[in-house]
């Protein structure tokens, strides 16, 4: 099976943002990792690969050195990567320029992705692909499981209020959500052999668009905790009650 | 040029969802400048009563009902071909889905298919002169962006609880319907519904105006447990941290936080979190949070407006009871 899988590198979660102006976020210093989402698609691809045989193909847009983050995706059992050097946000041009970049590969099976980025959370990445490329989509998969031979895959689609199961032919777009494995630890062999797996790096011809952000801002935290000491607790839960009650939300 | 408003409405058995409910009152409160044309579109299948007579009080003056069965509106693609025919020729200069599964699903294709812009899980949206302006938050919500937007169309998801709601009934609506007949796409087949441990009778956590959240504080199933009854007497959902996913005591489809799913409850009880920023950055837009955690330097206190500094599990009891009183359950 040949299994392409979309990975974003991201700001670190627990990073704390701060802007250098209204204009820009202040990016000094700033860890990057890869999208948590993603290391579910990677695990998954690299699960079909050992059970099926074939080839696990990491595709990624960004303008940084992400060459460390990338190997640890490798050597998570990926085969080797492409990674697009470009300035693009707009999920559009992202979509089309990945678009580009796939289809230089013959013969993928399955597109594998993270359902969302933590960075951005504009979750349009795989859709639009899926319309670009004209191949079926299910997005947020909780578990997949692939036939290769009658070329086809179940996926438990997860939606608000219920899941359901849904029959794809392959080739197809699965866009997973957290839960579906449990991504590995790169072994000390894995990281090993990520140190000769090839990143080939293209560069997409596209001016990115820019002019629709005016601004940012730092959410304003207006709160001032109001105490209650809990080791008495029929006092504080009456006292936080009647709190609540003032406060209109009971 | 095209200036009409399109608002997907969703609904559970003709009860609308509460975004629905969000997006129909933002709607039928702005005053816009020029008269806009503002039509809804759902779906219904046998008796549509309910739903029409929901969607008059939220405010939908005009709506179009789509004639089709539950899993045929939630097949992306029998719904979408449908869709984009329909905007194709309505050309509506911005169309309004709710930030749900079916939202999720669909409006990235149908801009893709549209050539058009979206942004997704929107806070605000204004009209200004020629553009639209929009708020999102970036990084799991520890910066809002301001975006603007001139290209027609403009699609948006709208996050549930964040436009404010407000019942604005009409004297009368217009209700168009239309038949389609579900596509045979063997490509894409919808097998059967698995049940999930997600209860039927509770609100989506993303749409929940009650939200009882659990971090590692809650050790074990018996805790989850009094947060569920919490739940239960407050007609609200419960949510976890990672700490409380990774421990499996809850699913990770109730995890909040950057790296899960962001909400904007009325209110919000942080019970055992330790208040994490990945944590709070999916809860800080609640209205009013009420933190209960035996750590008095625990940060998640920096995000509340009440805390109880004590023993959860000897809390919630006394809590539950309280309430049971003052509602009179």
């Amino acid at each position: 099976m040949k299994i392409l899988v979309l990975v974003k590198e991201t700001l670190a979660t627990d990073a704390r943002i701060k802007l250098e102006t209204r204009k820009k976020i202040n990016m000094v210093g700033v860890e990057y990792i890869i999208n948590p989402y993603d290391f579910y698609a990677i695990e998954e691809a690299v699960r079909l690969k050992e059970q099926f045989g074939g080839e696990v193909i990491l595709f990624t847009l960004g303008n940084r050195d992400s060459v460390a983050n990338l190997k640890s995706c490798l050597a998570m059992g990926a085969d080797r990567a492409v990674y697009l050097k470009s300035d693009l946000q707009d999920s559009r041009q992202v979509s089309e320029a990945l678009a580009w970049a796939i289809a230089k590969e013959e013969e993928v099976d399955l597109i594998l992705a993270g359902w969302k980025a933590v960075d951005d959370n504009n979750a349009q990445v795989p859709g639009r692909l899926s319309v670009i490329l004209n191949l079926p989509f299910v997005n947020v998969v909780s578990d997949l499981k692939v036939d290769p031979l009658m070329s086809n895959a179940i996926c438990q689609r997860d939606r608000d209020t219920c899941s359901e199961r849904v029959l794809v032919s392959l080739p197809a777009i699965v866009a997973v959500q957290k839960g579906i494995n449990e991504p590995r630890y790169p072994s000390v062999p894995g990281i090993l052999q990520a140190k000769d797996k090839t990143i080939d790096v293209l560069i997409p011809e596209t001016t990115p668009i820019t002019g629709n952000v005016l601004s940012y801002q730092l959410p304003v935290s207006r709160r001032k905790c109001v105490f209650y000491d809990g080791s008495d607790p029929e006092t504080s839960v009456e006292l936080l009650i009647a709190s609540l009650l003032g406060a209109k939300v009971l | 040029m095209s200036r009409g408003i399109l608002l997907i409405v969703e609904h559970d058995e003709g009860y609308l969802k509460g975004v629905s409910e969000d997006i129909l009152s933002f709607f039928a409160r702005i005053k816009l400048k020029e008269k806009v044309s503002i039509k809804s579109i759902s779906w219904g299948d046998t008796d549509i009563s309910l739903l029409i007579r929901e969607m008059k009080e939220w405010g939908a003056s005009e709506t179009l009902i789509l004639n089709c069965k539950e899993k045929d509106w939630h097949n992306p693609y029998s719904i979408l071909p449908v869709l984009t025919d329909l905007i194709k020729k309505e050309a509506p200069r911005l169309i309004v889905f709710g930030y749900t599964s079916f939202g999720k699903d669909v409006a990235p294709r149908l801009a893709q298919l549209l050539q058009a812009q979206l942004v997704q899980d929107i806070l605000s949206l204004s009209f200004q002169d020629k553009v639209i302006r929009i708020t999102r938050s970036l990084h799991g919500g520890k910066v809002i962006e301001n975006l603007s937007y001139s290209e027609r169309p403009l699609i948006v998801t709208v996050r549930p609880n964040v436009l404010g709601k407000s019942k604005s009934p009409v004297g009368k609506i217009n209700v168009t319907t239309l038949a389609i007949s579900p596509k045979e796409d063997l490509s894409y087949v919808l097998q059967d519904f698995v049940v999930t441990n997600q209860r039927k009778d509770r609100v989506p956590l993303l749409e929940a105006e009650v939200i009882i959240a659990g971090g590692r504080g809650v050790r074990n199933k018996a805790g989850f447990d009094l947060l569920e009854e919490l739940a239960a007497i407050l007609g609200g959902s419960v949510g976890a941290t990672r700490a409380a996913v990774d421990n499996r005591l809850r699913p990770y489809a109730d995890q909040i936080g950057q790296a899960g799913i962001t909400v904007s409850p009325k209110l919000y009880f942080a019970c055992g979190i330790h208040g994490a920023i990945q944590h709070v950055a999916g809860m800080s837009t609640s209205q009013v949070v009420v933190a209960i955690n035996k750590d008095p330097e625990a940060p998640i206190f920096k995000a509340a407006d009440y805390g109880v500094i004590g023993d959860l599990y000897e809390i919630l009891p006394v809590l539950i009871k309280g309430l049971k009183e003052v509602l009179k359950l």
